[in-house]
């Protein structure tokens, strides 16, 4: 154990991570929810697990995040994974000719990726567009993200962090250390005293940061996913073609989840689903899926990404990267955030997290993230 | 065009009726997110909103479903008024969310694998040596609790292991995947175990995600005759 209390706001996949890895450096953590485990961003996913290819060519910095990450966390919570690879597929010219700066952009990344003969797909994935031209096979992944967080969750309470959940952060203290909290059961208010505070309310985290006295700016980026009642697929399945919209299926379990598209919100907690995302997806699935289109829709959905804010960049532009901040040059010491980011890099936006509070308090402390196994998420609740 | 919306919320302290304006085609699980913004502290589970994660079961019109897969059209009665209740023979948190610690530790205790085989035929090639050779995929189960909600016999016996938890079993005996069956069947063959269940099948009846529990219990049944003729102490049947 250290001497100091950290305290988490927001349990998505990030703050469950965070917490875990503060609680395997010997942190005492209090992790604050307003809701469930995973009800925001994380919950309402696509459930990819990236293999980095899908932003080879124009992100690197993500790609070889993402398949860093795919890797370890192979071992790290199998029970949390479909395991099943991904694959890119295209039937027009413009398809063909991203063929090569495609394969380029993965091999650059360390991403393991490999062109299939067309004949082969379609065995693979008889109900492809039969106009298929090509396809390369890539180790994506599909995961259930309420077990990928209750899975940090579970491993971080096994090491003592406490998760409050149905406990909404009011105000934040930066000065004498607390947070100010509503308990959603009780309807009682009350504060907590800790020596840090991290941010990791994801589209909600600008607010938070308000609270301190902080101005932190994100582009949040609403997507619309789809989901069907029928697996449509056995691998994740991907257009060839820079990142665009509604050019992903996602099989998982019994389902699949077609999406998604990408326009600003202001406001995490009000957006809409439009109903000309949902057709322009279960069209554009029909084309790569024949029939998608009949599969009976099981419902649809909207959540924000917390991305991080760039000049001159919008939507399906920005980085999918992260980035951890310290606010003590805005006069906020010991209030730290992070933004930006996938739920398949979590881990390591944790780990990056860590380093940087530990850093700041002058703490010798390795990360231990990448060798330890998780705990069933069954205990994380 | 949003469609006006009367919740009658079995709250912790009361009944309490909430009114909100959502799209047509919304969902219930939309619907108590407008009623949360409206009063902060209502307490409900959620976090896939696609039928995936399980967390979002409750009582809706007297019958146990998934609020994110049940739309405002089919829920609400002439009255456009639509019942919510917590799930009935777990503890409450609060409002809408229950404690499934127990039940969780029951299906921790069976441990079946959450990944299963997937019936399709193709082999695949993993690109990376760790990769599965075959396609797989996870099993059906959710885990949403909403067969023990349902379950008579889960009401009157606090102990009694429920559907869940015995589908869970027969899937492991059904495809043992190298796992020792002996503590799965010691763990179910006993008087709050499989035979316990009644046959009222509601179970199934209620189940989001084609697990058929009552199916599976009896399969276990059968499957328990033929390894276990003396019963749970008869280990060298086995």
């Amino acid at each position: 154990m250290n001497a100091y209390h950290a305290v988490v706001i927001g349990a998505g996949s990030t703050g469950a991570a965070i917490a875990h890895d503060l609680a395997l450096r010997g942190f005492a953590v209090t992790v604050l929810e307003r809701g469930g485990i995973a009800s925001g961003t994380t919950g309402h996913n696509q459930a990819q697990l990236h293999s980095g290819a899908r932003y080879a060519v124009k992100d690197p910095v993500s790609a070889r995040e993402c398949i860093e990450e795919n890797l370890l966390l192979r071992s790290l919570m199998p029970e949390a994974l479909e395991l099943n690879d991904g694959l890119f597929i295209g039937w027009t010219d413009e398809h063909l000719a991203y063929r090569e700066p495609f394969l380029e952009a993965c091999a650059l990344s360390g991403i393991p990726a490999r062109e299939i003969p067309v004949r082969q797909a379609l065995e693979l994935e008889p109900r492809l567009n039969p106009g298929l031209r090509i396809a390369i096979q890539v180790p994506d992944g599909v995961f259930d993200s309420y077990r990928f967080t209750l899975s940090f969750a579970a491993t971080a309470r096994k090491n003592g962090a406490k998760f409050l959940t149905f406990t909404e952060v009011t105000g934040v203290d930066v000065q004498h250390g607390q947070v100010m909290v509503l308990e959603r059961a009780s309807g009682q208010r009350r504060s907590l005293g800790c020596d840090v505070m991290i941010n990791a309310a994801g589209p909600w985290a600008p607010g938070i940061a308000a609270m301190a006295g902080v101005h932190l700016e994100i582009e949040a980026s609403a997507g619309v996913m789809v989901t069907v009642k029928e697996r449509l697929c056995n691998m994740v399945i991907n257009l060839l073609a820079p990142p665009g919209d509604a050019d992903i299926i996602v099989p998982q379990r019994q389902n699949s989840i077609l999406g998604t598209t990408s326009w600003p919100v202001d406001d995490p907690d009000r957006i809409p689903v439009p109903p000309e995302h949902v057709q322009s997806i279960i069209d554009f699935a029909d084309l790569m899926i024949p029939g998608s289109r009949s599969a009976p829709l099981l419902g649809t959905m909207a959540a924000a990404r917390p991305l991080i804010r760039q000049r001159g960049s919008s939507g399906r532009e920005v980085t999918r990267g992260y980035q951890c901040i310290d606010h003590t040059g805005a006069g906020a010491a010991g209030f730290f955030s992070v933004v930006g980011g996938k739920t398949t890099t979590a881990r390591a936006m944790a780990e990056a997290m860590v380093n940087l509070v530990c850093a700041r308090l002058g703490l010798q402390s390795e990360c231990r993230t990448r060798m330890e196994h998780l705990a069933s998420f069954r205990s994380g609740l | 065009m949003d469609r006006t919306v009367k919740l009658l919320i079995q709250r912790t302290h009361g009944r309490e009726l909430m009114t909100v304006a959502v799209p047509e085609e919304a969902s219930i699980l939309d619907a108590l997110e407008a009623a949360y913004r409206q009063d902060p502290t209502l307490m409900f589970r959620h976090s896939c909103h696609h039928a995936s994660c399980g967390s979002c079961g409750m009582i809706i019109n007297s019958q146990e479903r998934l609020a994110c897969a049940t739309s405002v059209g089919t829920a609400s009665d002439e009255r456009e008024m639509i019942h919510l209740e917590p799930m009935h023979h777990f503890p409450v948190v609060g409002d809408l969310a229950v404690d499934m610690t127990s039940f969780l530790a029951n299906l921790e205790q069976i441990n079946r694998p959450l990944i299963r085989q997937d019936e399709a035929e193709a082999p695949t090639q993993a690109l990376i040596s760790e990769g599965p050779q075959r396609f797989h995929r996870f099993e059906n189960c959710i885990e949403c609790g909403l067969c023990i909600s349902a379950c008579p016999i889960a009401g009157i016996r606090k102990d009694y292991l429920g559907p869940a938890v015995l589908a869970a079993a027969e899937r492991l005996v059904d495809e043992p995947r190298g796992r020792d069956l002996s503590r799965v069947l010691d763990a179910v063959d006993r008087p709050n175990g499989i035979w316990r269940c009644h046959d009222v099948f509601l179970c199934t009846e209620v189940c989001p995600s084609g697990v058929h529990p009552a199916q599976a219990i009896v399969s276990l049944r059968q499957a328990l005759i033929i390894h276990r003729p003396g019963g749970s102490k008869d280990e060298a049947a086995l």
